[in-house]
């Protein structure tokens, strides 16, 4: 498979690695877990698995299908568009969720808001859905968020 | 470590606009170097050290040419972006205890005239993690208005403790005759009303963006005195991270976000033998107002519960308010390089010389980028305070 994110591929500080953007191109939402001890390995703040679990000491890790549905963690609404992320220029104003995913230990992961913005607030149920790579996530395929009613 | 190094210089240019700055950035630290050795009255060929936090170009090694340098013995950068700041204080204090040289500069200038030395690269590094480009997330205003969602919405962060926080800023910023902001001013309904280029945070929440340079220089305490000026004594400087690093924010264990100084703030308080009540007056980073308001939290001058009352605009004000904060204007008034002005207004607090001076101070706090992957805080005292 040629993965459109790895001829766009963007350089950052922090990376949710490969197989977290392969999955999303495959349209599967997977998050890392220790193969030994089975803890979620995600650093909740910064999207990324450790290299080793901090628990059992395993540098072994998996990937696990989990199902896209949590609560908002933090939310902002761009109203002006920024240097960086000029493709979504024509889409501010643009709300963006740090949702707090259910069934994987806290996991945190980032997204836009689909659809009305209704019920916008910390803690609002949310339910994601795969997007396919585009330019205006830079090649890379996305999990976005709708609010749940 | 305690009391064992002084700042006895400070220098610095004015601020300019971003990009303005007539000189380039490393003539800028020059000069500010330079005016710091002046100013207590050291050959600047003596500077045998160098620290700086963040991205900072302008290594010692690179200014020797310029300033005559005999023996370069010391040189360091202190992590990450602006959480560093303080910390860099405490670092020169580390060298200067340790023997490692005997009058460090801690320098920090910036001029973001170029395509390479905008704020991207200058203070955030550019380099934002593909999970947030690829959702229309790029600007340091975007990181800090997505935690201020979760102070404000789910940690009962009241807004009205940013208004104070803001409107104390430039309350001082418009008496600072050399603040960048000193003509703007903001009353409650300014505020309020002014646009959000990234809500749920509002535009004075937002640090300004300038080009400047300043140094200050540090000797050991037991020659301080045979300089010009007034000594600051360094009784803490600590680095650290408690609730782990940035993006999303770390969770104390109420819950709550922390700014990650609340092990860091301990540390300073057990150091030095003082606490919060004990402080004269503050300088706290503003890369936002709500990260700020956050580490006032973390170093114990208020909790949760009494914040609202707390962050009062009335107690924050110079000459004899409860706590006076960013009497020079701060990173929101007065002009942002990465917060070194706040270290150069806590040494002026102590000195006497402030813009807004606070009565008869004897402890002057100023605190690192809050919010950061790695954060530091420093407490400066009077002779007295040792």
């Amino acid at each position: 498979v040629e993965y459109s994110f790895k001829r766009n591929k963007l350089i950052g500080f922090f990376d949710a690695g490969d197989e977290f953007w392969e999955a999303l191109e495959e349209g599967v939402f997977r998050l890392s877990r220790c193969a030994q001890c089975h803890e979620w390995l995600w650093d909740e703040r910064n999207e990324t698995p450790p290299y080793r679990c901090p628990d059992c000491g395993s540098w072994d890790q998996e990937w696990v299908e989990v199902d896209p549905k949590g609560t908002i963690y933090a939310w902002n609404r761009t109203n002006q568009p920024f240097e960086g992320v000029l493709e979504r220029r024509d889409q501010v104003p643009y709300v963006t969720v740090v949702t707090e995913i259910d069934d994987a230990g806290g996991a945190r992961v980032t997204g836009m808001l689909d659809g009305s913005e209704d019920g916008l607030r910390v803690g609002a149920r949310v339910r994601g859905t795969i997007n396919k790579p585009s330019p205006e996530s830079k090649g890379y395929a996305t999990v976005s968020w709708t609010i749940e009613r | 470590m305690r009391g064992a190094a002084a700042v006895v210089g400070l220098g610095q240019t004015p601020w300019y606009k971003r990009g303005t700055a007539p000189d380039p950035e490393m003539k800028l630290a020059l000069r500010a170097i330079v005016a710091a050795a002046d100013d207590a009255g050291i050959d600047p060929r003596d500077i045998d050290g160098f620290v700086s936090w963040g991205s900072e170009k302008n290594a010692g090694q690179l200014l020797m040419s310029s300033l005559g340098t005999r023996d370069l013995r010391f040189g360091a950068l202190m992590w990450t972006h602006g959480g560093g700041s303080a910390g860099a204080i405490g670092l020169a204090a580390t060298a200067i205890a340790t023997g490692q040289a005997d009058a460090v500069v801690v320098i920090r200038a910036m001029a973001e005239k170029g395509a390479d030395s905008r704020l991207a690269t200058a203070v955030w590094q550019g380099i934002n993690p593909p999970f947030l480009r690829a959702n229309g997330q790029s600007a340091p205003a975007q990181g800090f208005a997505m935690r201020a969602s979760r102070l404000l919405d789910h940690d009962g962060l009241p807004r009205s403790a940013l208004s104070a926080f803001v409107r104390a800023s430039y309350y001082h910023a418009n008496r600072n005759p050399d603040a960048f902001g000193r003509q703007t001013q903001l009353d409650e309904e300014a505020y309020a009303e002014s646009r959000s280029p990234v809500e749920p945070l509002h535009l004075f929440d937002n640090s300004r963006e300038n080009d400047c340079a300043i140094a200050l220089l540090l000797v050991a305490a037991e020659r301080a005195k045979d300089f010009k000026q007034k000594p600051a004594y360094v009784l803490s400087a600590p680095m650290g991270r408690f609730g782990g690093p940035d993006i999303n924010g770390g969770q104390g264990p109420d819950g709550r976000m922390t700014a990650g100084f609340r092990s860091v703030a301990e540390r300073c308080w057990k150091e030095s033998g003082y606490g919060p009540d004990d402080v004269d007056v503050a300088q706290f980073y503003a890369n936002a107002s709500s990260a700020a308001v956050n580490s006032i939290i973390d170093h114990g001058f208020c909790t949760w519960e009494n914040l609202a009352d707390f962050m009062q605009f009335d107690n924050l004000i110079a000459p004899d308010g409860r706590l006076p904060i960013n009497t020079a204007g701060g990173d929101l008034g007065d002009g942002f390089i990465h917060g070194a002005g706040n270290n150069a207004e806590a040494v002026r607090q102590i000195r006497g010389t402030s813009a807004n001076q606070v009565l008869d101070v004897k402890l002057s706090l100023v605190t690192g980028g809050p919010d950061d992957s790695f954060v530091s805080t420093a407490l400066l005292g009077t002779e007295e305070t040792l």
